[in-house]
């Protein structure tokens, strides 16, 4: 299984409780870092790919943030060339249309809306980091400098 | 030289010469006398010729004068009109400036009533945003960590605490089921209508057997008359068909044989009308309103689950429609379900979204 960290973006404390919980039912072992705003997200990420840390194998990002909210986050991952290909999934409360849309439409990787029930909870949290843990083959952890830009997506 | 001489003779003259040139003279006088009399006789027959001319002259001046005055008349008479249609136009003019006046009063008040729209639908927007993230939030806390104490603590909870545990749970799940209801009750009002050609039949059919599908072992008998096409959005309109058509065979599920009806009504301003009737449990119809309001049901969820807001998301897309819906019911005589839509595509159309 991929050893990279799982990036959890997240206000909730409930919510961050109940992923952790649902990452050790899921036996999921990566470390699980959490940023608590939209701010503190960006830092997170920024900060690794400026000091050409590893990016986390996978980002679960809620929508509705504190300080910057989840699109924009996606929006300035997407902008930079560091991290624009690094998967980020969606994790949210809400199945809105325009929210689904508005996602796909700043290039998330995947929409996943958090179950009510515990049971289902655990269920969507462990296929997703088994999925992008061990199924998904990541971007690597430097992007190479591109070689030509007629295929800027195809790295 | 001698003295004497004859007065007025030139001395020096001969008298003969005198009398001759005198005699000359008068015969030139009396040529000249004749030709002043022909003068004379010419100009008295021109002056005639002038006193027929100035006579037919004042006739022909008599007439201009006549129609002179008739034209003073005609004159007097245009002015008049003149003046009249100069009134009318005034008075145009006032009821153009009241127009023009009106219609600036009522682009203002559509300007101000549209201002107060957006700014409902955006707090409308604002409010289910934040219904869409934040109300599940906490249920999602308590379902998860009842769930969660049931499985670490289930054993010290005994059965009395596990049951209550697992009744927060439900409880929450049943919320989170009527939050996502609500949102798309709001979102039926906001969603855009596409109109376009559908067969209500075929849709119906569709729909019911899905409903034998999903209960193969039920009896059942379901009537869908052809033909029965309107001008709707298709998606909105299946949420209206299968909202009455899951009613129908909810609330007949306790007789031997379901009996389900489909029929197109003929209405008098040419609208397309249909109904849906069942033979299930029927109601009493004083409560008829009631069942179009969200969340009012008149039967028991034990008995018949439901949330209540199948019929309030029907009403919503008929009306939008510019239809109506109704109901008509008897205690234990099955239910009618009559809906109309309007053919002239009235209601919010967005035709032009498309």
């Amino acid at each position: 299984m991929n050893d990279r960290s799982i990036l959890l973006v997240e206000d909730n404390p409930d919510d961050e409780e109940l992923t952790k919980m649902a990452l050790h039912k899921g036996k999921i072992t990566n470390e699980m870092v959490v940023a608590h705003d939209g701010a503190e997200a960006l830092d997170t990420i920024f900060g690794a790919a400026g000091e050409a840390a590893e990016l986390p194998a996978i980002t679960l990002l809620d929508l509705k943030l504190p300080k910057v909210d989840g699109l924009e986050v996606l929006r300035r991952i997407r902008a930079d060339e560091r991290t624009r290909l690094m998967p980020v999934v969606v994790l949210t409360g809400s199945k809105e249309q325009e929210d689904v849309i508005d996602s796909y439409q700043l290039g998330a990787n995947a929409y996943v809306r958090k179950p009510v029930t515990f049971a289902e909870f655990v269920h969507a949290v462990r296929t997703l980091g088994l999925f992008w843990l061990l199924l998904n083959e990541p971007p690597p952890a430097r992007q190479p400098a591109q070689p030509a830009a007629a295929h800027p997506t195809s790295a | 030289m001698s003295a004497t001489a004859t007065p007025g003779v030139r001395p020096g003259v001969d008298p003969a010469d005198y009398a001759q040139a005198i005699t000359n003279m008068l015969e030139d006088l009396s040529l000249e006398r004749e030709r002043m009399q022909e003068s004379q006789r010419a100009t008295v027959n021109i002056l005639e010729d002038f006193a027929e001319d100035k006579a037919w002259l004042e006739k022909s001046q008599n007439a201009i004068l006549n129609i002179l005055d008739d034209a003073y008349e005609e004159k007097v008479q245009l002015q008049d009109n003149q003046k009249a249609l100069l009134n009318i136009l005034e008075d145009l003019e006032d009821e153009r400036e009241k127009i023009r006046r009106l219609n600036a009063e009522l682009e203002d008040r559509v300007r101000r009533r549209t201002g107060d729209l957006e700014r409902s639908n955006r707090k409308l927007e604002a409010f289910t945003y934040s219904v869409a993230h934040d109300l599940r939030a906490p249920l999602r806390a308590m379902c998860g960590f009842s769930e969660a104490l049931l499985e670490e603590y289930g054993e010290g909870l005994g059965e009395t605490g596990r049951g209550y545990a697992e009744r927060v749970c439900n409880a929450s799940r049943r919320m989170a089921t009527l939050i996502d209801d609500l949102l798309n009750l709001a979102r039926l009002s906001r969603a855009k209508l596409h109109r376009e050609p559908v067969d209500l039949s075929e849709l119906a059919r569709a729909i019911v057997a899905d409903l034998q599908a999903g209960e193969p072992e039920r009896r059942a008998v379901v009537e869908v008359e052809d033909g029965i096409n309107a001008r709707v959005d298709r998606g909105l309109f299946r949420t209206v068909l299968e909202n009455l058509l899951n009613n129908a065979w909810k609330f007949s599920a306790g007789r031997d044989e379901t009996r389900i009806e489909v029929r197109g009504v003929a209405t008098a301003d040419g609208s397309v009308g249909f109904f849906v009737r069942d033979n299930g449990v029927g109601f009493d119809s004083a409560y008829a309103d009631k069942l179009f309001q969200p969340f009012e049901r008149l039967h028991s969820g034990d008995e018949y689950p439901g949330n209540g807001v199948g019929l309030a998301s029907a009403r919503q897309v008929v009306e939008r429609h510019g239809g109506t819906i109704s109901a008509d019911a008897a205690v234990g005589r099955g239910a009618t379900f009559y809906v109309t839509i309007s053919s002239q595509g009235q209601g919010t159309d967005d035709r032009d979204e498309l």
